[in-house]
């Protein structure tokens, strides 16, 4: 009889699996935003799974903090993690290759957060009610996505949750949830500065903040990227799945930059870049935008040279914050650089929602005081500032997106860390203008778009004479042998115009019919 | 118009205190309190749509604009009345009669629990989620015990009161049988900026409860509310249109003292000709003699224009509030600051409190004269 499959388990409480499917990462409790006492404690930074069953005594810990919280348990696909964990036996932490966990004997696997969503199989409860509600719950949330998780609760489920098991090492390991005992930032670095505790498990610090707005980032530059080829550049640039052009604006650069080499400094950078690069820092960071930009405009830090175009630059922003007798585009003429706009366009709309629902009026596209760059420029910014966990939901619900970007921030933060914890990556969404290289699927999208103005067609006809009939309102040429089908191509600068002010929310119903005319 | 819609919240935009109250049991009684801006009305919405499926409950409000808008907001067809509407079908369901009253529209609370005495009623499961419970007198609580009613929410707060006959805290507490330490108390100002919180502040009046916290300051002092004199009242009608068409999605609220600045305002508002970015936003009003006929509409941006009396519970993404045509009478200072505490708590993003040259009606003594609190502002 082929041996049963084991599980692999995390429990926690309801609470903190919403705020978990919110921000789109089991992080560990500095990552949480709002965070009740669960096994995540008991090692701070590491995720705990359990091997079939659970330590009563940790089921208990997720619901100790208050009345009236719900265990729940996550199930984790071990198959999609690699590289090494820890294990706890005969009183010491041992390295274990996740890969080889299964043929080993431990009952429970400690793997460093944090973990991307994607590697979630099922979540389970531990009864009917509790998973009902919790459906009903996450209806009233904004940000609590489950695209396409499994809920479960069958009578194998709930015999979860009635463990008599005290686990072999459990005596030790809860003592860990003391906050004195518990890793602290000043406790991780040892003798020449390597990262150093004796007994437990080591861990540096991730920076959740700029993994989360990495993951806003990327969700606004997937969306955004419907605009034109530039865009979709500079989303691939940033996921690491294309090259940017030569001749792509230093400020977009500049911004990207900031996530793919992290440990610059600004000192030695030029003092453009030192406000791009508070500005980042402040998207990051702030939880009060407005204010800590202002703050940062008119502090006393800037060089007697640049300090003038800086403050001038905060006086525009204060006086846009009042009632001025012009209209918002009028102020948009009037600003004089790229990085006064991304500003104005940052203090006018609160979020990406608000950035995707502005109509831009077409004399400021047409005079290009608006580019298919600019936007570019400010919807990384409003993503960055946003973060993954207030990003619009109805991008993170199309197909495979919300998986994929939180694989992609628990990359980049198990980079950071410098760790060799790998997760299988799922398929990489298509955006609007990957799908739209497909020539079958551009004519297509522009038919049903009620809108072939922004579309030219080449025909390569064959070398030789040709007969041209001219009647009524068609042209009819004849040529000997045979042509070839004919191409569509965009017409970069009426595709931008149509599309800036087109909101994109049936990308599920263009990925079907991409994948039907692919076939 | 863009469209604009409940915003159901973010995991985390619910703090711990708004969670315990979500994670309470079905039946019992509760009692919330907390200042405007808090989320009582959040968590009293969403335990309402807890309910929704199974149908067994009643979002009771006070008014009409405020049931008007919940209903719309939430695109659900959700169980949701006046307290005072839903009162009077209640008796006449049990009792066949209407409820009695000892003057003209003040109900006579004693007949009717002596009413409900005498049916012997059956104990009833339907859940009562009342928002500002503080405006019903504690009789109001009694009578629906008598006739069964178990579980009750109620959300409150005691410096909001904008009726004779209310409850205080500590009388709710007494009715719905709940200590002290079972009381949620919610503190954090969700809504409201810090220079916006703070001018409302300068308006608390209750002796008997601390202010509200105040939202973390910041030294940049953005958003600071202004109070405009304009010299020509076309001037501050066309502040209000430039506003408006400066974010669509915007529901703008103009709060006015009486039903003439009301037909002022709405008439300049809709015809008045500027050029804007957006096509001229929707102007909008309700007059509470048309009681439960409420026209407007809260799923759009745009502006409406409404007596003070009705802004009770609401909230906007910009104020602008008419200072003209308040005024003090019978030096009850008091009463004035308490309607102004309510006017400026409705504004989220920003307050601009608007008078022209010269007027003054006592208010302005009670306007604070510090400029970091309300900014004064000639022309624009």
């Amino acid at each position: 009889m082929a041996k049963k499959k084991d599980r692999w388990l995390f429990p926690t409480n309801t609470n903190n699996l919403r705020m978990i499917l919110a921000q789109g990462l089991l992080a560990s409790p500095d990552g949480f935003k709002k965070y009740y006492a669960d096994a995540l404690d008991l090692q701070p930074g590491w995720v705990p799974l359990y091997r079939n069953k659970i330590p009563r005594d940790v089921l208990e810990k997720c619901v100790s903090e208050r009345k009236n919280l719900t265990q729940c348990i996550i199930e984790v696909n071990i198959n999609g993690i690699g590289g090494t964990g820890k294990t706890y036996r005969d009183g010491e932490w041992g390295d274990v290759k996740i890969d080889d966990i299964n043929a080993l004997t431990p009952d429970s696997l400690y793997v460093l957060a944090p973990l991307p969503l994607s590697c979630f199989l099922k979540l389970l409860f531990k009864t009917d009610e509790d998973q009902k509600q919790f459906k009903d719950i996450i209806k009233q949330r904004a940000n609590v996505i489950l695209a396409g998780l499994k809920l479960q609760s069958t009578k194998q489920d709930q015999k979860l949750f009635n463990s008599s098991s005290t686990g072999e090492f459990e005596p030790e390991l809860l003592t860990l949830q003391d906050s004195e005992k518990s890793l602290k930032p000043t406790d991780l670095t040892g003798k020449n500065g390597k990262p150093e505790l004796p007994g437990i498990p080591n861990r540096t610090i991730v920076n959740y903040n700029t993994v989360y707005s990495f993951g806003g980032l990327l969700l606004n530059m997937f969306y955004f990227s419907k605009n034109g080829e530039s865009t979709n550049q500079v989303y691939h640039w940033i996921n690491a799945s294309g090259d940017l052009s030569e001749s792509v604006d230093k400020e977009i650069r500049f911004i990207g930059q900031h996530f793919k080499q992290p440990e610059r400094e600004p000192a030695p950078l030029p003092p453009g870049e030192q406000i791009y690069y508070g500005l980042i820092d402040i998207a990051i960071n702030s939880e009060n935008f407005k204010q800590d930009i202002i703050d940062f405009l008119e502090s006393d830090k800037w060089d007697e040279k640049i300090k003038p175009r800086v403050h001038g630059l905060a006086a525009t922003l204060r006086n846009f914050e009042k009632i001025a007798d012009k209209t918002v585009s009028e102020q948009f003429k009037e600003a004089e650089t790229g990085l006064e706009k991304t500003l104005l366009m940052l203090f006018l709309r609160e979020d990406s929602d608000a950035l995707i629902d502005y109509k831009f009026q077409m004399d400021i596209l047409n005079d290009h005081t608006i580019t298919e760059e600019l936007i570019s420029q400010f919807a990384m910014v409003f993503g960055i500032r946003a973060k993954f966990i207030k990003s619009p939901g109805f991008i993170r619900e199309f197909e495979g997106v919300q998986n994929y970007i939180s694989h992609q921030m628990a990359a980049y933060a198990h980079l950071q860390l410098k760790s060799e914890v790998q997760f299988k990556a799922p398929p990489e969404p298509l955006t609007i203008m990957d799908m739209i290289k497909n020539n079958e699927f551009c004519k297509w999208f522009a038919r049903t778009a009620k809108d072939e103005t922004w579309l030219r067609t080449k025909i390569t006809v064959p070398r030789g004479d040709y007969r041209l009939k001219i009647e009524n309102n068609r042209i009819e040429i004849t040529v000997d042998g045979i042509v070839k089908t004919p191409t569509a191509e965009l017409i970069q600068e009426k595709y931008f115009a149509f599309m800036v002010n087109h909101k994109i929310k049936e990308h599920e119903k263009y990925f079907k019919k991409y994948k039907r005319l692919k076939q | 118009m863009t469209e604009r819609r409940f915003k159901l919240p973010g995991e985390e935009e619910l703090n711990k205190d708004q969670d315990r109250i979500l994670d309470l049991p079905e039946n019992g009684q509760f009692l919330i309190v907390g200042g405007p801006g808090t989320g009582k009305s959040v968590v009293a919405l969403l335990r309402a749509m807890k309910f929704h499926k199974n149908n067994n409950y009643v979002f009771l409000t006070y008014n009409h604009v405020l049931n008007s808008a919940t209903k719309q907001l939430v695109n659900l067809d959700l169980t949701t009345l006046t307290i005072k509407s839903w009162f009077c079908k209640m008796y006449h369901h049990f009792t066949g009669e209407d409820v009695p009253e000892d003057q003209p529209y003040k109900y006579d609370y004693n007949g009717v629990i002596k009413k409900f005495q005498s049916l012997e009623m059956e104990p009833r499961s339907l859940h009562l989620i009342i928002d500002e419970g503080q405006d019903m007198p504690v009789k109001f609580y009694e009578s629906l015990m008598h006739a069964g009613y178990e579980n009750f929410f109620v959300v409150a707060d005691q410096n909001q009161q904008i009726t004779e006959e209310n409850s205080s805290r500590q009388e709710l507490m007494d009715i719905l049988g709940i200590d002290r330490d079972d009381v949620i108390e919610l503190t954090q100002n969700f809504r409201n900026s810090y220079p916006t919180a703070l001018l409302a502040s300068h308006f608390f009046t209750d002796p008997a409860s601390p202010a509200p916290d105040l939202p973390p300051e910041s030294k940049s002092a953005l958003g600071t509310p202004i109070l405009y004199e304009y010299e020509h009242f076309d001037d501050s009608v066309r502040m209000i249109l430039r506003e408006a068409d400066r974010d669509d999605r915007n529901l703008i609220g103009v709060v006015v003292a009486n039903n003439s600045k009301r037909d002022n305002y709405v008439n300049a508002l809709l015809s008045m000709d500027v050029t804007l970015d957006n096509p001229h936003p929707r102007i909008s009003t309700y007059l509470s003699k048309d009681k439960q006929d409420v026209t407007l509409d809260f799923t759009r941006g745009g502006v409406v224009v409404l007596n003070d009396r009705s802004i009770k519970g609401l909230e906007f993404d910009v104020v602008f509030i008419i200072v003209d045509g308040f005024q003090i009478f019978n030096n009850d200072i008091d009463g004035m600051k308490k309607r102004f505490y309510v006017m400026c708590s409705r504004a989220i993003k920003k307050l601009v409190l608007v008078k022209g040259k010269g007027y003054d009606g006592g208010i302005i003594q009670i306007l604070p004269e510090d400029e970091s609190v309300l900014k004064r502002q000639k022309g624009y």
